[in-house]
């Protein structure tokens, strides 16, 4: 007895000692659940994985589709163009500048329609409300390989460039502006409860949009020579109105699966963008969400339902460049198993 | 038997009759001696629409007016053709219906246009003929596009019979200007898009006829040749925009395209006809608006019976600007907290 009781003192004497290193694990499986984040910076169901890196920065892998819109300024006045990267041809340009000539490249993406660049430094963005992508604003420009400088946007283009389609490299380094809603999905634990919903029912959901009906105007200011604040953002304009809808891109896993089958324990679904808090009014926000619910045997039961619910953050301030983790408990309601005949036979 | 005629006899004078028969039903000098007015055409030079004679032949109908004068040098005139269309075929030539013919104590004055309208077309006094409503500027190549042409013709009866076979020979030659401008770039693949031309400049500079100006044309009969006047008419505040549409230019010289095709009403830049007439290019590059660029033409006047030919060319200069390395700063992440409930 003596010994079974040691051996029991010895386990929760582990178990003490392990704790602290199982609370710093957790810490850094926090940090490790940072850099699989996805920065849904793709048109379509395209996703890309960002990789955190030491310097504070993570590379960024374009995906087909994609055009920035670059304002480049130089010696003889803006020249307005894109920069456009598609899966077979990789990296191409309108952009066409004199060889020899320093030039100030202002770059976003993904490309607006009301965009407009003024000044020597200030870009404006009208009509920005929630996004289906990341929408990102150069803080640094230098040539291919070079160190890029958060406040430098300037680059001195190939003074001889070749080839019949003669092109000269830049690096980027970009920066968010919006901030991010990352949601996380649970329903009620039925626990024993035959008639709980979860030993009824599956649900699957297979969209989620985020809505607002706010939108502003951001104006960005682009502050050469000031590494701390490359750009700073003013927003204007700040209109209600309808709701304005955008897709949130599902992890690769949900991709994988066609969808989320969401459980008791909460499970990641993906990202979307909206803008931040504006002189201290926070956009009000919805989310859509379209499901799909099956019977335990994976039968599909209704196609296609959609339920919408207003979204709470709690911190007042969203601030650009952050990601709010967001939890949703999925209460279902009665409303659904009332109309399936089966569960009729089963509750009465 | 005796009251008939012997077989060979009959045949013979049937035969005759028929001959006659055949003799009244056709040729066109078989009526009491009259020499009928036949009339031929050609064009004096290409141009935009009407380019060849056989393109006139094929695609176009003639109007004509004529007059005779009693007396010669009399004033006493009459009207023989009075906007008479002219149809070609194989068979016949230019012919029209019914058949006119010769006084030949008489001296005729003839004015013919193509193509052949009811509606804008009229004779003045037996003095001359008005074409009405065309338009300053049009492109060639629009279906509805008039490339009018005009010829004159004038002389005694006598001569069109003895000298030129009983036949009016209208040369036709071109009332309008025809301006064409042509394009290609060279250098690394680029695609140029021309999106549109004007005429003129901003301000202080030469004033050009308004884009939506309408003209009259009038051609007196005793010309010595078609030298006919437009009228006047309102002038644009500086600069027109062209009747062109989008037009990708090709690359290299020896693919160069054809931008616009204009016919143009003749004009003067200008009261006192000295300027050079600037032509402004809209365009994109690679699908991206450029300034617009203006070059001048070289000529101060759109004169008719002129074919006017601008060649552009596109060049490229320096490269463009492509990205390698992106990097994104990380997020910063915050846990918001409570978990909204949400009832489906």
């Amino acid at each position: 007895m003596k010994k079974l009781v040691k051996i029991w003192l010895d386990v929760l004497t582990m178990a003490v000692m392990l704790l602290p290193l199982f609370s710093c694990s957790e810490s850094e499986m926090d940090g490790l659940q940072v850099k699989l984040l996805p920065s849904t910076i793709s048109g379509g169901m395209e996703q890309t994985i960002l990789t955190k890196a030491d310097n504070g920065y993570s590379d960024f892998i374009p995906y087909d589709g994609l055009q920035m819109e670059v304002f480049a300024t130089g010696p003889n006045g803006m020249v307005n163009g894109k920069f456009t990267y598609t899966a077979d041809g990789g990296w191409d340009s309108n952009v066409n500048l004199e060889a020899g000539k320093e030039y100030n490249l202002f770059v976003y993406f993904p490309k607006v329609d009301r965009a407009s660049f003024s000044g020597n430094n200030l870009l404006t963005l009208s009509n920005l409300s929630v996004s289906t992508n990341d929408v990102l604003v150069v803080e640094g420009v230098a040539a291919q390989n070079a160190t890029v400088t958060p406040g430098d946007f300037s680059f001195t283009m190939n003074s001889n460039p070749q080839g019949q389609t003669p092109k000269d490299y830049v690096d980027l380094k970009m920066d968010h502006l919006f901030a991010q809603l990352f949601l996380e999905f649970a329903i009620e634990d039925p626990g024993n409860d035959p008639f709980k919903f979860g030993n009824l029912r599956k649900i699957k959901i297979t969209e989620v949009e985020l809505a607002t009906t706010t939108s502003a105007t951001a104006t960005i200011s682009f502050n050469s020579g000031n590494s701390e604040l490359p750009f700073s953002v003013s927003w204007s304009n700040v209109q209600n109105s309808d709701k304005v809808y955008a897709k949130i891109n599902p992890l690769d896993a949900v991709q994988e699966e066609d969808g989320l089958m969401i459980t008791p324990g909460y499970q990641q679904y993906g990202g979307g963008y909206v803008i931040p808090t504006i002189n201290g009014t926070k956009p009000e926000m919805w989310l859509r969400v379209k499901y799909d619910v099956y019977d335990l045997n994976d039968t599909l039961v209704r196609e296609g339902d959609v339920s919408e619910n207003k979204l709470t953050v709690s911190v007042q301030d969203m601030v650009r460049g952050t990601i709010y983790k967001k939890k949703i408990f999925i209460q279902p309601t009665y409303i659904y198993s009332l109309t399936d005949g089966d569960l009729l036979t089963l509750k009465f | 038997m005796r009251n008939g005629c012997k077989t060979g006899s009959c045949l013979f004078l049937l035969s005759l009759l028929l001959i006659l028969a055949t003799g009244c039903k056709g040729g066109t000098e078989r009526v009491s001696g009259q020499v009928a007015i036949t009339m031929s055409a050609s064009v004096k030079q290409t141009k935009a629409i009407i380019s060849s004679i056989d393109d006139l032949k094929q695609n176009h109908s003639i109007g004509i007016y004529g007059f005779k004068e009693q007396n010669t040098n009399s004033a006493n005139k009459f009207l023989v053709f009075d906007n008479q269309p002219l149809h070609y075929s194989n068979e016949s030539g230019w012919s029209y219906s019914p058949e006119r013919y010769w006084d030949m104590q008489t001296r005729y004055s003839f004015v013919a246009y193509a193509p052949f309208t009811v509606e804008n077309a009229q004779n003045s006094s037996y003095n001359s003929i008005i074409i009405n409503k065309i338009p300053q500027y049009q492109n060639a190549n629009d279906a509805s596009a008039l490339d009018y042409i005009v010829a004159l013709s004038n002389n005694p009866a006598k001569t069109y019979v003895e000298n030129y076979n009983k036949t009016v020979n209208l040369v036709f030659h071109h009332i309008l200007a025809n301006f064409q401008v042509w394009a290609y770039y060279e250098g690394f693949d680029t695609e140029f898009v021309i999106t549109g031309m004007s005429l003129g400049a901003n301000s202080n500079g030469q004033k050009v006829p308004a884009a939506d100006a309408v003209r009259s044309y009038t051609q007196q009969f005793d010309s010595e040749r078609a030298d006919g006047v437009f009228n006047s008419g309102s002038w644009a505040t500086y600069r027109v925009t062209l009747p062109v549409g989008d037009f990708t230019v090709p690359k290299e010289s020896a693919n160069m395209a054809q931008v616009a095709n204009l016919l143009v009403v003749p004009f003067i830049a200008d009261e006192n006809g000295v300027a050079k007439i600037p032509l402004t290019i809209y365009y994109t590059k690679n699908g991206v608006e450029q300034t617009p660029a203006t070059v001048s033409i070289g000529i101060s006047a759109f004169e008719s019976d002129n074919k006017y030919r601008l060649d552009l060319k596109f060049e490229q200069k320096g490269a463009t600007v492509v990205p390698v390395n992106i990097q994104i700063k990380n997020w910063t992440e915050t846990e918001v907290d409570p978990s909204d409930i949400h009832n489906w």
